[in-house]
């Protein structure tokens, strides 16, 4: 059989033998489903929405987990690779070497040892500002100021 | 002018319709349950109809329609409303049909051109409205599902979206993902099938 053109099969279709057919296809009674079946389809279908709600709820849930781990993660990546930087200029490059705090003990002993130190040079009566004070004032009195002594 | 105010008045209920159901797709985006429930009332029994004649088993026919009306819920999200929804629905029942089809490798009777005889006319209509051809029409009926029963599922599922559903060529050939010219020349060969195996209970009928 030779195949047939566009147009050709338009009239063709067009036929009263294939329109007969048609009518017969058209005409062919419905299929009415069952109660049961709809009930059954009802019982599926809030099964699939219960399951797309729990599905739902948990995305609702987990999300938000997920990204905040994810930004703690990319912000613990962020300080790790600054920390590990090469130094600027004017930076220490060698290791840090911490000093001691003054011990508070030791501080009161030298404050201790010094004052009597000086209480032993100076006496026990003058403090040591004193002496030198009268020394110069001693050193400002004349001969003649000696003599009317 | 009466004439014109039913058909204004036809033309109001299409598009209450048409809106109604736009609602109702709507709805059915938000998974609403129950719009999806006036969806299924509006679609189940063409649905089944189909499905039915492409499964021979109708309890199975019963099972793909219900997966149908699921996959359908599960996946409104996806629906882009290029088509109607009466498409997408078959093209979901066509293709759950075609797997059911690969999965029992069912064989069909495959209809092919060289075992046509095409042009020959019968004549059928004049005696269905007829009380004392019921019985005749009944059984009609059942030779003519008998005979989309024994075609190809390419050939039947073009028949039936085209003859039985009314859909347009190009329709069809977007719900199948074929060419128009093929559901043309399949739409024809359906056809001739069907009239043939008519035409042969005609005649046996007629001989008795």
């Amino acid at each position: 059989m030779k195949p047939m053109g566009p147009d050709r099969i338009d009239e063709r279709l067009e036929e009263s033998g294939q329109q007969v057919v048609r009518a017969l296809v058209r005409d062919l009674p419905e299929e009415p489903v069952s109660l049961a079946w709809r009930s059954e389809l009802n019982e599926k279908l809030n099964k699939a929405a219960a399951s797309r709600r729990r599905v739902r709820r948990f995305w609702n849930i987990t999300a938000p987990s997920l990204a905040l781990s994810a930004a703690c993660a990319l912000a613990f990546m962020m300080l790790g690779r600054t920390g590990s930087q090469a130094p600027g200029i004017g930076q220490p490059t060698g290791p840090v070497v911490s000093r001691p705090a003054p011990d508070l003990a030791s501080e009161l002993v030298n404050a201790h040892q010094e004052a009597v130190f000086v209480s032993d040079v100076a006496g026990s009566g003058l403090a040591p500002t004193e002496v030198s004070e009268s020394s110069a004032q001693h050193g400002n009195i004349s001969d003649s100021d000696l003599e009317l002594l | 002018m009466e004439l014109c105010l039913g058909a204004t008045r036809l033309s109001e209920r299409r598009t209450d319709q048409n809106g109604s159901e736009a609602a109702i797709i709507e709805r059915c985006r938000r998974q609403d349950v129950e719009a999806f429930g006036q969806l299924i009332d509006l679609y189940q029994n063409r649905v089944f109809g189909f499905v039915k004649r492409m499964v021979p088993n109708a309890e199975e026919a019963a099972d793909i329609t219900q997966e149908v009306f699921i996959r359908a819920y599960q996946n409104f999200g996806r629906f882009d409303a290029r088509s109607s929804v009466r498409t997408w629905l078959f093209r979901i029942a066509y293709h759950l049909c075609v797997d059911r089809a690969r999965k029992v490798e069912r064989t069909p009777t495959q209809v092919g051109l060289a075992d046509q005889e095409f042009g020959e006319e019968i004549d059928v209509s004049d005696v269905r409205w007829q009380p004392d051809q019921l019985a005749l029409q009944s059984e009609l009926m059942d030779v003519v599902e008998e005979g989309i029963r024994s075609m190809s599922d390419k050939l039947r599922s073009v028949l039936l979206l085209h003859d039985r559903e009314d859909m347009a060529y190009d329709e069809v050939a977007q719900l199948l993902g074929v060419p128009v010219g093929t559901v043309k020349s399949r739409l024809f060969l359906a056809r001739a099938h069907l009239q043939n195996v008519v035409k042969a209970y005609l005649e046996g009928d007629n001989g008795q």
